[in-house]
């Protein structure tokens, strides 16, 4: 193992992988903190300008883009009361009320530390844990893959708010479905191309994740155009900003409570630091012996909790995604995509054939959580700008950079217009009110779930028991059917009428 | 929402049912153990019952209290600049073949630029074509030079 952490040391630490990590933070962290503009966008963006990279400096730059843009969902959500993330959603809450009490560089210093331990903290957890998960899964036929893609696709109900669950099921489907068009590789027939050639070789994930995600988010940005939201003043006092740090230290107690949450949420496949946050802050205020003064910008722990949670979800979501290949969020989705960019494919074989790739991984992790609080320290002024850059200027670079990604990614123009066909279809579903991560779930996790079950019938002569018989399969599938079961009855006692008090 | 719920369930069942009638253009040899026509069927059989159930439970729930009316709903989704970014990132994309990347991505940058502002003054063109020239300038490093891609 030593070796390979030198390996991966010596590639992480060349002066050119860090530097590309730097700016990687660097860009994340003005994607991330323009609100509207989300960690995934971020990654979205980077993917396709990978594709020439070696794999050993892709990755690293990837994983600062990632942390950066998440960090960064803070600064908008104090300076706004509007989040730049989903992730930072909880922020606003006591983030905002204590800037414009004048103190904002405290607000901003509590988010930053948070952000950082509670990052480092998920990254040693996912140094600890996804390594003995691999080895775990190495024993794992394709029963047991099988039933935990169906588990991964039970935790949409858990994703989805209510009376939207079936909405959110169907949104699955309409994945798997496209996932479908192309090629079978088992029998070696082309299905679902209604005669066009183009399809044959189905649809290229990034193109679709990208206008998924980028088209119906820039289009529903350009509301804000011409929208002044007002910025509170901000007197760049350092002093206040790295006094936080011990004020963050002193709620140890509350740093390491939204950390295990936001590690274990970002475990869960499909929920991600959007939920961690909020959950955070919800634990935070319950466990307080003044919840009343939660919503007030009085209390450090009520920025803490938040951005400690969210953060960690990073190290949460990473775990399931490189030991499994399941993601645990939309970001981690498009990471997914890029190991698959580069030919690699995220499992237990991952760690066994390719460890030097995870140890990039794993350090370029803690190396950009390092440089996203170098930069917070000396660049708060140009990262506040980025707050407030008018719409108009940013939307359309955003748009030729996303197609100028996806047409590079094969130089062909039929990936642009996949681009703007999934945009499409994501607006629609936008509409709708349907949410988009499952069909993305669908349309990456649907091969992976057809050669699964294809080799577990064939091994077992067509017979479904072994998906019963076999402890962990049975395990994975009892665990998918308890969530798809539990917000159902957690649903019906909320639903009950309240007991006379 | 509840006319868009039911278009969406439409739309769903009908684009689904349509996949579904491709299948049985799937042939399966003497010697396959598993069917090639399995996993479609189940994906498509199961997602035809969701819509089904989608649909009842639609119309059984009916309209829920303070929910946007269909008007409310496609007025928000057809606001003007939404409307007018789509319309000019598509025929964007359909000037990319015919007049050249590069002089495509220029007037695109621009005129969405100038089109989307809600004021339009001088400041805002030189600031366009600022932004305009910064980001040819950075496709051209990143197509041509670094990925040494063949531009359409």
């Amino acid at each position: 193992m030593y070796d390979l952490v030198l390996s991966a040391a010596g590639s992480v630490f060349e002066p050119a992988t860090l530097l590309a990590i730097m700016l990687g933070v660097a860009g994340g962290l003005v994607i991330g903190s323009i609100p509207g503009l989300t960690s995934t966008m971020a990654i979205a963006l980077m993917v396709p300008i990978t594709y020439a990279m070696d794999i050993t400096f892709a990755l690293p730059l990837l994983m600062g883009v990632y942390c950066g843009a998440i960090s960064g969902g803070l600064v908008g959500a104090i300076l706004l009361n509007i989040p730049g993330t989903p992730a930072s959603a909880g922020t606003c809450l006591d983030g905002y009320p204590m800037a414009a009490k004048g103190q904002v560089m405290r607000a901003l210093g509590l988010g930053v530390y948070a952000s950082m331990l509670g990052g480092v903290l998920s990254g040693l957890a996912l140094v600890l844990i996804a390594p003995l998960l691999a080895k775990v899964a190495l024993s794992f036929g394709p029963w047991e893959y099988f039933s935990l893609v169906v588990f991964t696709f039970s935790c949409i109900s858990a994703m989805s708010s209510k009376g939207r669950t079936i909405k959110a099921f169907m949104a699955a489907f309409i994945g798997l479905a496209i996932a479908l068009v192309g090629l079978d590789e088992s029998s070696g027939q082309v299905r679902m191309t209604f005669g066009i050639t183009a399809f044959e070789s189905g649809f290229n994930e990034l193109p679709a994740l990208i206008g998924l995600y980028a088209i119906p988010q820039l289009l529903a940005d350009t509301d804000d155009i011409g929208r002044r939201a007002t910025m509170l003043k901000v007197d760049y006092q350092m002093r206040a900003f790295m006094s936080a740090f011990g004020e963050v230290i002193s709620r140890s107690r509350d740093l390491l409570r939204s950390t295990v949450i936001g590690i274990v949420i970002g475990i869960l496949p499909g929920v991600g630091p959007g939920l961690s946050n909020i959950v955070a802050y919800g634990q935070a205020r319950r466990a307080s012996r003044s919840p009343e003064r939660f919503g007030k910008g009085e209390l450090p722990e009520a920025v803490i909790a938040p951005e400690a949670a969210n953060n960690a979800s990073m190290g949460g979501a990473l775990i399931p995604m490189l030991t499994l290949g399941i993601p645990g969020d939309a970001s981690t989705l498009m990471m997914l995509g890029a190991f698959m960019l580069h030919g690699l494919d995220p499992g237990p074989l991952l760690f066994r054939d390719h460890g030097e790739i995870v140890w990039i991984v794993f350090l370029a992790y803690f190396v950009a959580f390092a440089f996203c609080t170098v930069l917070y320290h000396f660049f708060i002024p140009l990262i506040v700008k980025a707050v407030s850059v008018p719409r108009q200027y940013v939307i359309p670079v955003l748009l030729i950079l996303c197609t100028v990604g996806c047409y590079a990614l094969n130089n062909r123009m039929f990936d642009v217009y996949c681009f703007l066909g999934f945009g499409l279809l994501g607006y629609f579903l936008q509409i709708a009110r349907v949410p988009v991560l499952p069909v993305i779930l669908g349309l990456i996790l649907g091969p992976m779930a057809e050669e699964q079950l294809n080799l577990a019938l064939a091994f077992s002569n067509g017979s479904i028991l072994p998906f019963f018989t076999r402890p962990i399969s049975a395990v994975i599938l009892f665990v998918a059917a308890a969530s798809l079961i539990a917000p159902m009855i957690f649903n019906r006692k909320r639903s009950l009428p309240e007991p006379a008090e | 929402m509840r006319t868009t719920d039911l278009i969406f369930s439409a739309v769903y069942l009908i684009a689904l049912a349509i996949a579904a009638s491709q299948i049985s253009q799937l042939s399966d040899t003497t010697s396959t153990v598993v069917s090639s026509h399995l996993f479609p069927w189940v994906v498509l059989g199961t997602g035809l019952v969701m819509g089904g159930l989608e649909t009842v439970r639609t119309v059984v729930a009916g309209n829920p209290a303070g929910a946007p009316t269909f008007r409310q709903v496609w007025e928000h989704a057809f606001k003007w600049r939404r409307l007018l970014l789509f319309v000019l990132f598509v025929v964007y994309l359909l000037a990319i073949t015919t007049v050249g990347f590069m002089p495509a991505t220029a007037v695109f940058c621009f005129a969405t630029i100038i089109l989307l502002s809600p004021k339009r003054s001088l400041r805002e063109v030189i600031l366009a074509a600022v932004i305009t020239g910064a980001t040819i300038y950075l496709i051209y490093l990143l197509l041509v030079v670094y990925l040494q891609a063949f531009l359409p």
